[in-house]
C-alpha cells in the first residue's frame, strides 16, 4: 500500500471556529427530538431561499411553495407597485388555502371555501355576507404576511414576522463574496428533484466535500477533481462565514476530457472540467487550480458557481429520515446553436452525476438509524460537514 | 391525419432514421435514452459524433431562437447526442450504474 500524499492541504482563508476533530455523533441525523429541535430553532430563525425573482416577473404572477418543516404554504406574488410579497396561502377566515395552484398570475385571490376575496398586497377586499359577520373590520382580515426579503434575486422567506436579523446581514461574508456574480445575466434551464428518505443533514452531507468524487463518481467524472498533486480531492480552499460557508472546488489539470466534452468547450461552457472564466464571486482564493465553488448558505441553500454556470440545491426537512431536493441549473444566454449544444452537455453531465450523488443517502440513514454506527470519523477533507452540524447545534443549543 | 414527413436541411437527409431522436424537451430525450439498448445508443452515437462539428457550423447561419423547421430537427439530433453521450462515453448502459432510481428522480422540463 502506499503511503498517503499528505503533502496536499484545504487552505482556510477565514478564521475557524473551535469545531474539534473528534468523530461527529449519529445521534443529531436520527433523532426525531433532536429535528423537532431542528425545526423550532433552526428553520424557524434562518432566512430560507424559495424561489428566484424571476419566477415573477409581472404584477399579479405568483408561487406557492409548501414547506413541510414549517408546516405552512407559503405565497409569493408580485403586487401591482412591483414589490415581492411572501403571504402564508391561509384564508383568514376558516383556513383554507387561498391558491390551489402552484403559480399563475392572478388579479387578486378568491378563497374556493367562502369566496373571500384578497388584493395582490394581500388585502381583504369582499366578503360575501359581510353582514351577517358581527363586529367584523375587514382590516383584521388580510393575508398573514411571512417576512420576504430579496438579494441579488433570490427570494427568501423568514418564518418570524420581523426577523431580528435582516436578510443581508444574515448572509454576512457569504453575500459578500457573492453580491457581484451576475446573477442577473443567466437563464434557468433545468429542474431536477427528488424525495429521499434520508435525514436533510445525511443529504446535504453528501454535496459540499468533493473526498467522494472519484468514488461515487467513477462513472461520469473520476479524475476532474483528484490527481497526481491531489489524489483524494481535497477542496483548494475553504472559507466560513458564521453559519455558512464556501469551498474551491479544486480541478485535475490531468483530466482526460470525453469527445462530447471537447466539442461541448469548443462550442460554450460546459460544466466538464474546462477554461477558467473570470467572472466576479468566482474563484475567490485565486486557486491556480480551480473548478467551481460550492457555497452554502445555512441552513439548507447552495449555490454553486462556475464557469459560466451556476446551480442551486435547496434540501428541505420533511421529516427526521426524509427530505426533498431540488436542483435547478442557470446558464449565460445561448446566442447560438453551439451554445445551445454546450448549455445541453452541462445539465446532462450534471443530472447523470446526480444520480450518483443521490445514490448513497437512504443506505447511510438506514445505517445510522440501525444503531450499528455511533459515531462517524469525518477527516480534515470534510471540514464543511463538521461545520455544518456544528452550527446546527449551535443554534440548537440557543434558548 | 397523416404524420408530416420528418424535414432535415440538404445534405442531412441521411439522418431521417433518427426522426424518433429529435425530441423537445430533455425529459423526453432522457426517458428515450433510458428506454433504449446500449447498442442502439452507440449506433446514434457512432452516427452523430462525426456530423456534429458540420452541424453546428450549419446550424450557426441562423438565429437559434429562430431556426427553420429543417434546422430545428437537426438541432434537435445535436441534443440528443448529447443526451446519449455520457451513456455511451462513461457509463456504458443507459443508466447511471449503481445511481438513483431513475423513476424516483423528476426531470422537470
Amino acid at each position: 500500500m502506499t503511503k498517503p500524499d499528505a503533502s496536499f492541504h484545504t487552505q482556510i482563508t477565514t478564521a475557524v471556529p473551535d469545531m474539534g476533530s473528534g468523530p461527529l455523533p449519529v445521534e443529531p441525523y436520527i433523532s426525531p427530538e433532536f429535528f423537532e429541535q431542528e425545526r423550532e430553532k433552526v428553520f424557524r430563525r434562518a432566512w430560507l431561499e424559495v424561489a428566484r425573482e424571476d419566477e415573477l416577473p409581472n404584477p399579479g404572477d405568483y408561487v406557492v411553495r409548501e414547506i413541510e418543516v414549517l408546516r405552512t404554504s407559503v405565497l409569493l406574488v408580485r403586487g401591482r407597485d412591483g414589490q415581492v410579497r411572501g403571504f402564508h396561502n391561509v384564508c383568514t377566515h376558516r383556513g383554507m388555502a387561498v391558491s390551489i395552484c402552484d403559480t399563475g398570475n392572478a388579479q387578486g385571490f378568491i378563497c374556493n371555501f367562502h369566496g373571500w376575496t384578497f388584493d395582490l398586497d394581500g388585502r381583504l377586499k369582499g366578503v360575501p355576507g359581510e353582514t351577517y359577520f358581527a363586529d367584523f373590520d375587514r382590516a383584521d382580515y388580510g393575508l398573514r404576511p411571512v417576512a420576504t426579503d430579496i438579494w441579488n434575486g433570490f427570494i427568501f422567506v423568514h418564518w418570524e414576522p420581523q426577523p431580528q436579523v435582516g436578510l443581508r446581514e444574515f448572509l454576512g461574508g457569504m453575500g459578500t463574496q457573492l453580491d457581484d456574480y451576475p446573477f442577473q445575466r443567466f437563464n434557468h434551464i433545468a429542474r431536477y428533484s427528488a424525495r429521499v428518505k434520508a435525514n436533510w443533514k445525511t443529504f446535504i452531507d453528501a454535496f459540499h466535500e468533493a473526498y467522494h468524487v472519484m468514488m461515487v463518481h467513477r462513472h461520469t467524472v473520476p479524475d476532474a477533481c483528484a490527481g497526481q498533486d491531489n489524489p483524494y480531492g481535497l477542496l483548494s480552499s475553504a472559507r466560513i462565514y458564521g453559519p455558512h460557508h464556501s469551498g474551491s472546488v479544486w480541478v485535475n489539470p490531468g483530466h482526460k476530457p470525453t469527445p462530447s466534452e471537447t466539442l461541448a468547450w469548443k462550442y460554450g461552457m460546459s460544466f466538464a472540467p474546462g477554461d477558467m472564466v473570470d467572472l466576479p464571486g468566482l474563484n475567490p482564493d485565486n486557486s491556480p487550480n480551480w473548478w467551481f465553488d460550492i457555497n452554502v448558505l445555512f441552513p439548507n441553500f447552495f449555490i454553486d458557481v462556475g464557469p459560466g454556470w451556476y446551480f442551486t440545491y435547496n434540501f428541505w426537512p420533511v421529516a427526521v429520515d426524509e427530505s426533498t431536493w431540488e436542483m435547478n441549473i442557470y446558464q449565460l444566454d445561448a446566442e447560438s446553436a453551439g451554445q445551445k449544444f454546450a448549455q445541453e452537455h452541462t445539465k446532462v453531465l450534471l443530472r447523470d452525476i446526480l444520480y450518483e450523488d443521490l445514490s448513497t443517502l437512504e443506505f447511510a440513514q438506514k445505517a445510522m438509524a440501525s444503531g450499528v454506527l455511533k459515531h462517524l470519523p469525518i477527516s480534515e477533507m470534510e471540514i464543511a460537514v463538521r461545520h455544518q452540524l456544528h452550527t446546527v447545534q449551535e443554534w440548537v443549543g440557543r434558548p | 391525419m397523416s404524420t408530416p414527413p420528418f424535414a432535415l436541411p440538404s445534405g442531412y437527409e441521411d439522418l431521417a432514421w433518427l426522426a424518433d431522436w429529435a425530441l423537445p424537451a430533455e425529459h423526453q430525450r432522457h426517458g428515450k435514452r433510458l428506454s433504449t439498448p446500449l447498442a442502439e445508443l452507440q449506433r446514434v452515437y457512432d452516427t452523430l459524433l462525426p456530423r456534429i462539428e458540420g452541424i453546428i457550423a450549419h446550424l450557426d447561419q441562423f438565429p437559434v431562437d429562430d431556426l427553420p423547421a429543417p434546422e430545428g430537427n437537426l438541432m434537435l439530433l445535436a441534443l440528443a447526442f448529447v443526451e446519449v453521450s455520457p451513456a455511451v462515453e462513461l457509463l456504458h448502459s443507459p443508466t447511471v450504474p449503481d445511481g438513483f432510481e431513475p423513476s424516483r428522480f423528476r426531470v422537470h422540463f
